[in-house]
């Protein structure tokens, strides 16, 4: 955490500042730098959560699911993944919206699990998919107005819930849109020729995919169109929620409960907030070691390459003097890593188990950062840290491909991608 | 001279499409799902109904030898090798790895090892022995290059003329009426699954995007240096394949083709090319020693 990270926690723990209402109305830069980097964490923290769970889910027959039960739990991974997608999309647009303002982006972010008022409103825990995590996805994406969903029935059976009750007070705002309205206030307070001072190219607004497409931010108009996209991704339109996040883990919680009578567990025997560490400086509550030698060790590559993908991010984002064809490949390196090595070094791992016990659960992605994520002021610094970050997983990956059938496929393509990293730099360079 | 041989025909490809990682065994968020009644993607382009899985009421998979010219451009009439199955043997794959390797519409297919066989001829021919896939040398991906795509054209007329399919939504929207059918004449509950589940991808996809896919094409040209099988005992040919200067494999071939017709629902596309082999007017070796034996035993047979 930052220094300003640090004054505005204590602010709120030392309750100088109890509730984002009252920051007053934000109506100062730094207040909206503030309020910017929480709403950062808070979309990379959801995404990550929606993530973890799709990973958990079953994919095969012999994981005891009904051909019928297959294709329903195919359907919600794929809502749950094209979810964590808009997720990511919205971190991109709240960096674009700090850039517009001058701070810089913010792709830092606790470790897991978190609980509700440390840093944020909500508790934030890596929980496979149930009734319990939709429950909770439910709340992340509620829109003010909407009513309460009803607790989750397996209430008494659930660790999760002994941990991490249901009490959705005391919060600091009750909605996440909430917060992006008072930083829309401040976007819409404070004169456009003062606050907009970022450079307008210093904007991500290539599109990442047909899917997934990042609003640019250059003017108080772009600013409001930028908030709304993020409020309705999440919540939709008051009349139609159809297509929001909040809607559409509505749908999949009936769903999920029409098939209870079934006995029906759609998710891997996945342990709670699954952690290579015991501790973390900046999550003091207790995880689920991964104690297996051999999950430990490709729950260590994830946390590697969840890093790098990371700080090619945070150099996409930065706008340190980079050419349009090396920020493009900062954006199809970040979007590859995260395609073709999280998401399959993730489901391989909901697959390995936790301890030498196969009665004590799975392991999976713990997500953890094990230092600050930084980023050279040097631009050259940058590329060799990048180069020798992913030089340094193809090394450590080589000792698991015998291990399953997918770490040689994914072997295969981190040298490519630092292939196009190097392809590119050499094409820059005789330009 | 050279010989054309000309082949067409439905080939599949069981894969997990974008944003699914390329490796991902059953699709999940892209368009494409295994079915519960299917085995997992592997992602082989297979021109022969053999391994392939062939869904209900789709076009059936083969590929074979339509027609044959010769240089003067004579089509040659009932040639011995018409309906000669045609295959990419060596369990050929697009290789894209979502965009890592090539663009949308570039995708490579590697190896490139194409065979044409019947009962008593068969031909085949690599693109090149020693190519590393992936890529991973300079010159790996000089050749890796050689086997992209030029990219997606959209050509309805043509691939409407050689499938006879023009409206793709009009074939699903049948299908779906023979799948709905389906449903009522099995109690399987893994059949029924399936049958569900196209019947829900062919309702949500009919009119959208997937539809307007079938009418794209990538096409492919590339020279066949590698090693490669000529066995003609009958001389359906009639002539052996020219042989380089140095006399130590045959001079490149041509394939050309074009990939094209996607249905999305059956996995399947339809593929038509060419295969140039240059040739030397020679007898076949089988020939050649029947000739000899006939001439040992019947003096009458020897010319000067």
């Amino acid at each position: 955490l930052d220094i300003n990270d640090r004054i505005f926690i204590l602010l709120r723990n030392n309750n100088l500042i109890k509730k984002i209402d009252e920051i007053k109305m934000i109506d100062t830069r730094q207040e909206i730098i503030y309020a910017l980097n929480e709403a950062a964490e808070i979309e990379h923290g959801f995404m990550i959560q929606y993530l973890f769970a799709a990973m958990t889910m079953k994919k095969r027959l012999d994981e005891g699911i009904t051909g019928e039960q297959q294709e329903l739990i195919r359907k919600w991974e794929s809502q749950i993944l094209s979810v964590a997608r808009e997720e990511m999309a919205h971190l991109g647009t709240v960096c674009n919206l700090l850039s517009a303002v001058g701070g810089p982006p913010h792709f830092k972010r606790p470790n897991f699990p978190q609980k509700a008022t440390k840093y944020y409103p909500f508790d934030f825990i890596l929980s496979r998919f149930s009734d319990e995590s939709l429950y909770r996805f439910i709340r992340f994406e509620l829109p003010k107005g909407e009513p309460i969903p009803s607790p989750p029935t397996s209430l008494h059976k659930s660790k999760l819930f002994d941990l991490f009750p249901i009490t959705p007070d005391p919060l600091e705002y009750d909605y996440l849109g909430e917060l992006y309205n008072k930083i829309r206030f401040g976007f819409n307070s404070i004169s456009e020729d003062e606050l907009f001072i970022g450079p307008k190219a210093s904007q991500d607004f290539e599109e990442w995919s047909r899917r997934m497409k990042i609003l640019r931010v250059i003017d108080r108009e772009t600013a409001n169109k930028a908030i709304d996209f993020i409020i309705e991704g999440g919540e939709g339109d008051p009349e139609n929620r159809e297509g929001s996040h909040y809607n559409t883990f509505l749908t999949m919680r009936e769903e999920l409960n029409s098939q209870v009578q079934n006995n029906f567990d759609p998710s891997r025997p996945v342990v709670l907030n699954p952690r290579t560490r015991t501790n973390h400086r900046d999550a003091p509550m207790d995880g689920t070691i991964i104690k297996n030698n051999d999950s430990k060790k490709v729950a260590e590559l994830f946390n590697s390459c969840y890093e790098v993908s990371l700080l090619a991010l945070s150099q996409l984002y930065t706008f340190g003097g980079e050419s349009l064809g090396e920020r493009n490949i900062l954006r199809q390196s970040s979007r590859h890593l995260m395609t073709m090595v999280l998401r399959p070094i993730a489901e391989i791992l909901t697959d390995m188990p936790i301890t030498n016990d196969p009665n004590d659960g799975n392991a999976g992605p713990p997500f953890e950062l094990y230092g600050e994520l930084q980023l050279s002021t040097q631009k050259s610094n940058r590329w060799i840290i990048l180069n020798e970050r992913l030089e340094s997983i193809t090394s450590e990956i080589k000792d698991l491909i015998d291990s399953n059938k997918r770490f040689r496929f994914i072997s295969e393509s981190i040298p490519l991608i630092q292939n196009n990293i190097k392809q590119t730099l050499l094409a820059e360079e005789k330009l | 001279m050279n010989i054309w041989i000309k082949f067409a025909g439905w080939f599949q490809c069981r894969l997990a499409t974008a944003p699914d990682p390329t490796d991902e065994s059953r699709g999940v968020s892209g368009y494409a799902h295994a079915l519960p009644n299917e085995p997992d993607f592997d992602r082989i382009i297979r021109f022969q109904p053999n391994f392939a899985i062939q869904r209900s009421h789709c076009q059936p998979i083969g590929v074979y030898v339509t027609n044959i010219w010769i240089d003067d451009g004579t089509l040659v009439e009932n040639h011995p090798l018409s309906g000669a199955s045609v295959d990419f043997i060596d369990n050929p794959k697009f290789e894209s790895r979502n965009g890592i390797l090539t663009e949308d519409g570039e995708e490579a297919i590697i190896p490139i090892n194409i065979q044409i066989k019947n009962d008593c001829f068969l031909i085949q021919r690599k693109f090149d022995d020693n190519m590393n896939n992936p890529p991973a040398t300079e010159e790996d991906f000089i050749k890796f290059n050689q086997l992209k795509a030029s990219g997606v054209h959209i050509h309805p007329g043509t691939i409407g003329e050689r499938t006879g399919i023009f409206n793709l939504g009009i074939i699903w929207k049948n299908r779906l009426s023979k799948l709905q059918a389906d449903l009522q004449t099995t109690n399987d509950e893994i059949e029924i699954s399936s049958i569900k589940a196209r019947i829900k991808f062919l309702s949500e996809h009919s009119t959208l995007r997937l539809v307007s896919r079938f009418n794209a094409r990538m096409l492919y040209s590339i020279s066949l240096t590698g090693s490669f099988t000529f066995h003609d005992p009958n001389g359906h040919i009639q002539g052996k394949p020219a042989m380089n200067s140095d006399h130590n494999k045959p001079e490149d071939w041509s394939l050309e083709f074009w990939c094209g017709g996607w249905d999305a629902d059956a996995l399947s596309g339809y593929i038509e090319g060419y295969l140039g082999i240059p040739l030397v007017a020679g007898k076949n070796e089988n020939l050649l020693n029947q000739e000899i034996n006939e001439m040992i035993k019947d003096p009458a047979k020897r010319r000067l």
